[in-house]
């Protein structure tokens, strides 16, 4: 084993299921260093593992499970992975992130990632012990749903393997497909196509090796402090109400997406938000693995034996984005996205979008209106088999909107093919900026913008350049709280993040790390994803949203009158490139022309 | 003596968790005076997102929900409506 620093093992599991091979391959300390582990590891990896443009769903296109230095240490939070590919949904870079004990035991086989290229000729397991790998046969399971999939598998191989699984989304190629483990998604970006494209249905790890850290002492003192403090008020909101918690506020404030964006507030708001359900349903709590937080809410189903978990990108998406305000028809789509294995944001923004192509005539789709729940229901069940019109909601709205043509593409709710989560940006100014030139599409998790907009320094409805570097540093800590990896919910409970991160690192690790380095290390992962993307056809004209957003206004609610004209966004544009240091166009130094990374 | 405004606070999120209640109605020139009638009527809002006259960290006042503001002493008008909510908005 590679000679490394204490909180990783130097080295990735890279598996040809091709060939049933599978073989070490060493990181360099250096590496490690520049890139940290998670969503950065991932994307070095990725780059060295990919020669030039590549079809996401072939054969030799990388699948990684990234950990990380803090995973299987005392730091509330810490128990997550990364899955890093080529989205089959945006043909750009794709990393996303789940908590589960599926992170700690895949790390203690002895791996800081898992690799996977190649294809099997039948659905097939991958089994990864300390030992080494095996397939075996999946078709006993190929067809179930992830719940029904996860029992299986702890029927037949024991409880002490921990599970990554895709549902029948992933199997028929779903673009937004997710993996789960134990309720715990990697839900966006489609990865679970990727695996199902692999033909692998699940992933079984199982890991005893001990895992060392620099400073254990003073590491435990740390984390019991950090434990104290996510029970403080800066995680209140998560602990109390979850995230589904921004459905009232959102909605007052006009910010909540609703009818596939054509409004900001939607008149059965209350009827859905936790603060009403709490009152005739009896709701439970959980926690991710190793999290002291614990800001899962489950809710009851009507007619259904297991309850739900409820957040609010599940929440606006499946409900408000489609207009349904019918509480158990929006609990139930979830739980069916959750069973099938589909991305609840890219599923809502995608029936929503098809619902207002066939209100204005553009789709003759019966039943597609806002509104009609039993159509969000049937839909979804009819994209994870891709059957009738589910096989072109299955390819997402991008794709459907080119297929649609008439105009459509220009309500279509997605940037580089990803759809939009629950933050309207047209009254989110600063989160508009994010999603535009996010290297995954428009999305939340990586760039966290949308603080800046709920805050007194900014005018949300009319940002300007000087709220690029609020926007930019959102953006930096997400990269690092994404590779180190921690929960984000954590951030309220930081005086000085980098400061503080770096200590973590450092007690981990050993090295001499502080604040202002592990803010360089953030700039060059944000960096290496815009290679990766620049090398997969990336241009200029993607750092954009759609037409909807840069020609309209906003008619109504708290929000009403919001408009973000085009040359707002592109001035906004331009100011992010150059002050991140690239050019005004976006492309970091020679990296003009770049056709592999 | 200029009688001070009439406006309503409206709580959402954690606060209205706390507070019970979904709106107010109270007399105030400025924020500082409004937060110290709330704290009055509310006193279990003190010490959670109030602190003697002031907002306290992570907790933002919106007026008429299109601008934010933490500023205790800007002015109040009649009929103003005020939300009182948590800043943190991750989802």
């Amino acid at each position: 084993m590679t000679n490394t620093a204490p909180g990783y093992f130097g080295r990735y599991l890279r598996i040809d299921v091709s060939t049933g091979t599978s073989e070490a391959t060493p990181i360099p300390e250096s590496v490690l260093r520049q890139y940290v582990g998670g969503v950065g590891l991932g994307t070095w990896i990725l780059q060295q593992e990919t020669e030039g443009p590549i079809d996401p769903l072939s054969a030799e296109a990388p699948l990684e499970f990234c950990f990380s230095p803090l995973v299987g240490s005392p730091l509330t939070t810490s128990a997550k992975f990364a899955v890093v590919a080529k989205s089959p949904l945006t043909n750009r870079l794709n990393d996303s992130l789940a908590s589960s004990h599926f992170a700690i035991t895949g790390k203690k086989t002895g791996y800081d990632a898992f690799v996977i290229v190649g294809k099997c000729d039948s659905p097939q397991i991958l089994m990864i012990t300390e030992e080494g790998i095996s397939l075996e046969d999946a078709a006993e399971l190929w067809g179930q749903t992830i719940p029904d999939s996860e029992e299986t598998l702890k029927e037949n191989y024991g409880s002490e393997f921990r599970y990554a699984v895709i549902g029948p989304a992933g199997e028929n190629l779903v673009r937004y497909a997710t993996i789960s483990h134990d309720g715990r998604h990697a839900g966006r970006g489609g990865l679970g196509a990727v695996l199902g494209s692999k033909k692998l249905k699940a992933i079984g790890v199982r890991g005893n090796r001990r895992l060392e850290f620099a400073r254990p002492e003073e590491l435990v003192a740390l984390s019991k402090s950090l434990s104290k403090k996510s029970f403080g008020p800066a995680t209140e909101k998560y602990r109390e109400l979850g995230t589904a918690g921004n459905l009232l506020v959102f909605n007052r404030l006009g910010t909540l997406p609703t009818r596939n964006f054509q409004a900001g507030e939607f008149e059965h708001a209350v009827d859905l938000a936790p603060e009403t359900l709490t009152l005739s349903r009896e709701k439970a709590r959980k926690s991710c693995a190793a999290c002291t937080i614990g800001c899962e809410h489950l809710y009851p189903v009507k007619d259904r034996e297991k309850p739900v978990r409820l957040e609010y990108e599940n929440l606006f998406a499946l409900g408000p984005l489609c207009g349904v305000g019918e509480v158990d028809q929006v609990l139930r789509a979830s739980q069916l996205c959750d069973e099938l294995g589909i991305d609840t944001i890219s599923a809502g923004g995608t029936i929503a979008f098809a619902m207002e192509c066939a209100e204005r005539g553009l789709l003759d789709w019966p039943g597609y209106e806002f509104g009609r729940g039993e159509t969000l229901l049937t839909a979804l069940e009819k994209i994870a088999a891709r059957r009738e019109e589910g096989n072109d909601l299955a390819e997402g709205s991008r794709l459907l909107s080119q297929q649609i043509g008439q105009g459509s593409e220009a309500f279509a709710p997605h940037v580089k093919g990803l759809e939009l989560p629950g933050y309207e940006p047209r009254a989110l100014q600063s989160m508009a900026l994010g999603f535009a030139v996010g290297t995954r599409g428009a999305d939340h998790n990586r760039s966290g913008a949308y603080q800046n907009d709920f805050s007194d320094r900014a005018d949300r409805m009319q940002v300007t350049e000087q709220d690029v570097a609020a926007a930019i540093e959102t953006e930096d800590e997400a990269a690092l709280i994404d590779s180190l990896i921690l929960c984000k919910f954590l951030r309220g409970v930081f005086e000085d993040k980098f400061a503080e991160m770096a200590e973590m690192l450092a007690l981990v690790t050993g090295w001499d790390v502080d604040g202002r380095k592990l803010k360089s290390t953030a700039q060059r992962i944000i960096e290496l994803k815009k290679r990766y993307n620049i090398a997969q056809g990336w241009t200029p004209a993607e750092d954009t949203l759609p037409d909807r957003f840069l020609s309209s206004a906003l008619e109504q609610g708290a929000s009403a009158g919001a408009s973000l004209p085009r040359e707002r966004l592109e001035r906004l544009v331009r100011a992010y490139n150059l002050e991140r240091g690239w050019d005004a166009d976006g492309y970091p130094a020679e990296a003009h022309d770049q056709n592999s990374v | 003596m200029t009688e001070s405004p009439l406006v309503t606070v409206e709580f959402l999120g954690i606060v209205r968790q706390r507070a019970g209640d979904e709106r107010g109605e109270f007399a105030a020139k400025n924020l500082r005076e409004l937060w110290r009638a709330v704290a009055e009527q509310y006193p279990q809002l003190e010490g959670v997102c109030l602190d003697a006259g002031t907002l306290k960290n992570g907790y933002l006042a919106s007026i008429d929900g299109r601008r934010f503001t933490r500023n205790s002493e800007e002015s109040l008008s009649p009929g103003e409506h005020i939300l009182l909510l948590s800043a943190d908005a991750g989802g």
